[in-house]
């Protein structure tokens, strides 16, 4: 009786909403569809240090972000990692950049992926397709500056085991 | 990572915790009687939607953006966010850690902005001070700007640089002294001795700029051109502080670090010489000496003889006259006017003064003409002394009227002659008026007195 009383309660709520993310149930859902946690989602902010040895040979080596003064470019690298035993497909990498910073020009990467941003958080485009208002209110290209989102859409799949990396350097304010 | 409703949908929703928490013992029921679960109907749709939630820069910021860089202690924080699907079916949306996360919301990606110290001193007005000698607390003025992010103060070093260094095409060749540095408190670009009391910067805010004098005594002695170069080294302090800030050494701190910003600065005209990222600045100034340039010449003629009379056969006899001629000249060179003051001459022993200056002229059969007694003066009885003036602009009611004759006797003319003494004194004998202060030589001009002495 207690179940049916649970089961009573249950449909007298009108569930008028499910919040998005948990509106997993389709047609045929199996069980074994979720498997929350098959990718590994790694993001570390680094600067680059140059070194000149004895000999005079410089070498580039990135640290974690440090001294990090106004006018220090900062590279950002997101590294997504299938640790599952089943190919992820449909992966799509979001980033609100930084206050405080400036994207850096064609310093945005990402093997095999679709690059798109955008000025507002709503509409993500290709560079060319974006626009923003100037003074007058008038349209005109949006510039590296006007970019607030980054997005990597990731062509194909990440197969079990396999890893990938997007990333962008942005430059201090 | 909140889930959100997406668009404009019935506002009846349930706690997600609440609804999940339904759904699982929902689900835990049908499962004890179907092995497939009935597709969960809802009152109304769901858009679900594109789950890409681009979101969280969560930034905590502890100050402003300022012109020249981020304030120190700002939070520079980022988080990826990451949507997939397996086998076709969305998976929950993963947030980003530095070390790696798997599932959740993630951590924010954070550092800290470090104090970058930047700072750059400058010379106002692009043009050397001008000095008399002697003088005292003589004003150079300065600018000290704050380059960096984060507000510091300065302590100060004025200089002498040595002879080899040149400022205006002019080198230097003498040291000033009794060094001094104040902050011009009330900003007003001039140094107020009562106001301006600081000898420090407590805190300049990051893009904030204040003016510096430098004060030095001139020494005596020092003539017309000669200069002093000097320099003034600001060190950056902690704010609030007198104590020179050090760079943090090593690695990255969990707080905020100190960085050197500052560029080497080479020596130019008003620009010192700097090593890079030492946290100080330098500026050159320089006080030149701006001063009259006086000679002085005495000459004598001799002008007749009592026998030869003032013809060309005239000689130095007892009783002949000489007439002589003290000029003070200011050199056209020179940037500054002289104020005369008082000349004596001793007249030679065997001379006696000619209280009516004559002109000594005529003819032989005249002798009567080259003697004091009878001579004819130049001007009038009495009048023994004439003063020129040359290259100038004096005028009635504008300096006085040139030449001008004097009286011999104690007056208030400026001349006089009295037991073997000529005094002049010029500063009465060159009045003031119009451009002329008492006893003023400018810069070209020369004062000329005449008067005739007998040989006894």
């Amino acid at each position: 009786m207690k179940t049916l009383t649970l089961l009573n309660l249950i449909l007298s709520l009108s569930i008028a909403a499910v919040p998005a993310a948990y509106a997993q149930q389709t047609g045929a859902q199996q069980s074994s569809a979720r498997q929350p946690g098959s990718i590994e989602l790694k993001h570390v902010a680094e600067i680059e240090v140059k070194t000149t040895d004895a000999k005079g040979k410089v070498t580039i080596k990135r640290t974690p972000a440090d001294k990090a003064i106004p006018g220090t470019e900062v590279i950002y690298t997101t590294t997504f990692k299938n640790v599952g035993n089943k190919p992820a497909g449909n992966i799509v990498i979001n980033n609100l950049l930084p206050l405080h910073t400036t994207l850096v020009a064609g310093s945005v990467f990402g093997t095999n992926t679709d690059i798109t941003y955008s000025v507002d958080g709503k509409i993500f485009a290709t560079p060319n397709k974006l626009t923003v208002k100037d003074q007058a209110g008038k349209d005109i290209p949006a510039t590296v500056k006007d970019y607030t989102h980054i997005r990597w859409s990731f062509k194909g799949n990440l197969a079990a085991g396999k890893s990938s990396q997007v990333g962008f350097r942005a430059k201090i304010n | 990572m909140k889930p959100t409703l997406s668009s404009n949908e019935s506002p009846h929703y349930l706690p997600a915790v609440l609804t999940r928490f339904i759904l699982t013992q929902f689900s835990r029921f049908i499962f004890k009687r179907r092995n497939t679960m009935k597709t969960l109907k809802t009152s109304s749709r769901i858009r679900a939607g594109a789950v890409a939630l681009a979101l969280l820069g969560s930034i905590t910021w502890a100050g402003t953006v300022s012109a020249l860089g981020s304030a120190s202690g700002t939070s520079i924080s980022n988080l990826a966010t990451l949507t997939y699907a397996v086998g076709g079916v969305t998976q929950p949306v993963i947030g980003s850690s530095a070390t790696g996360n798997i599932a959740g919301s993630g951590t924010t990606t954070s550092f800290t902005v470090d104090n970058k110290v930047n700072l750059s001193v400058t010379e106002t007005g692009s043009t050397v001070s001008s000095v008399t000698p002697g003088s005292l607390d003589r004003v150079t003025t300065f600018t000290v700007t704050n380059l960096g992010n984060t507000a510091q103060g300065y302590t100060f070093v004025a200089a002498n640089q040595g002879v080899t260094s040149v400022i205006a095409t002019v080198a230097d060749s003498i040291d000033v002294s009794n060094f001094r540095v104040f902050v011009d408190s009330n900003a007003n670009g001039i140094y107020d001795a009562g106001t301006d009391l600081a000898t420090a910067v407590s805190t300049l805010t990051a893009d904030a700029t204040v003016t510096v004098f430098v004060l030095a005594d001139i020494p005596t002695g020092t003539t017309n051109g000669q200069q002093a170069n000097v320099t003034l080294t600001a060190t950056t302090t902690t704010a609030g502080s007198a104590v020179a800030v050090t760079e943090t050494a090593g690695a990255d701190t969990a707080g905020v670090d100190i960085v050197f910003a500052d560029a080497a600065t080479t020596e130019l005209e008003f620009v010192g010489t700097s090593a890079a990222r030492d946290a100080q600045g330098t500026a050159r100034d320089a006080y030149r000496i701006a001063s009259s340039v006086i000679s002085v010449s005495k000459t004598s003629l001799l002008i007749c003889d009592p026998f030869n009379g003032s013809g060309a056969t005239r000689k130095s006899i007892p009783g002949a006259i000489v007439r002589w001629t003290i000029t003070i000249s200011n050199a056209g060179s020179a940037t500054s006017s002289a104020s005369l003051a008082q000349v004596t001459d001793t007249l030679a022993a065997a001379t006696t003064f000619d209280t009516n200056l004559v002109t000594g002229s005529g003819a032989p059969a005249t002798v009567t003409s080259c003697t004091s007694a009878s001579g004819s003066p130049e001007s009038a009885t009495g009048a023994g002394f004439k003063i020129d003036v040359t290259g100038d602009t004096r005028a009635a009611g504008a300096g006085g009227v040139f030449p001008s004759f004097r009286t011999t006797t104690a007056d208030a003319d400026g001349a006089t002659a009295a037991a073997g003494v000529v005094t002049i004194d010029y500063s009465t004998a060159l009045p003031a008026g119009g451009a002329y202060t008492a006893g003023e030589l400018k810069p070209g001009e020369s004062v000329v007195v005449y008067f005739n002495v007998t040989v006894n």
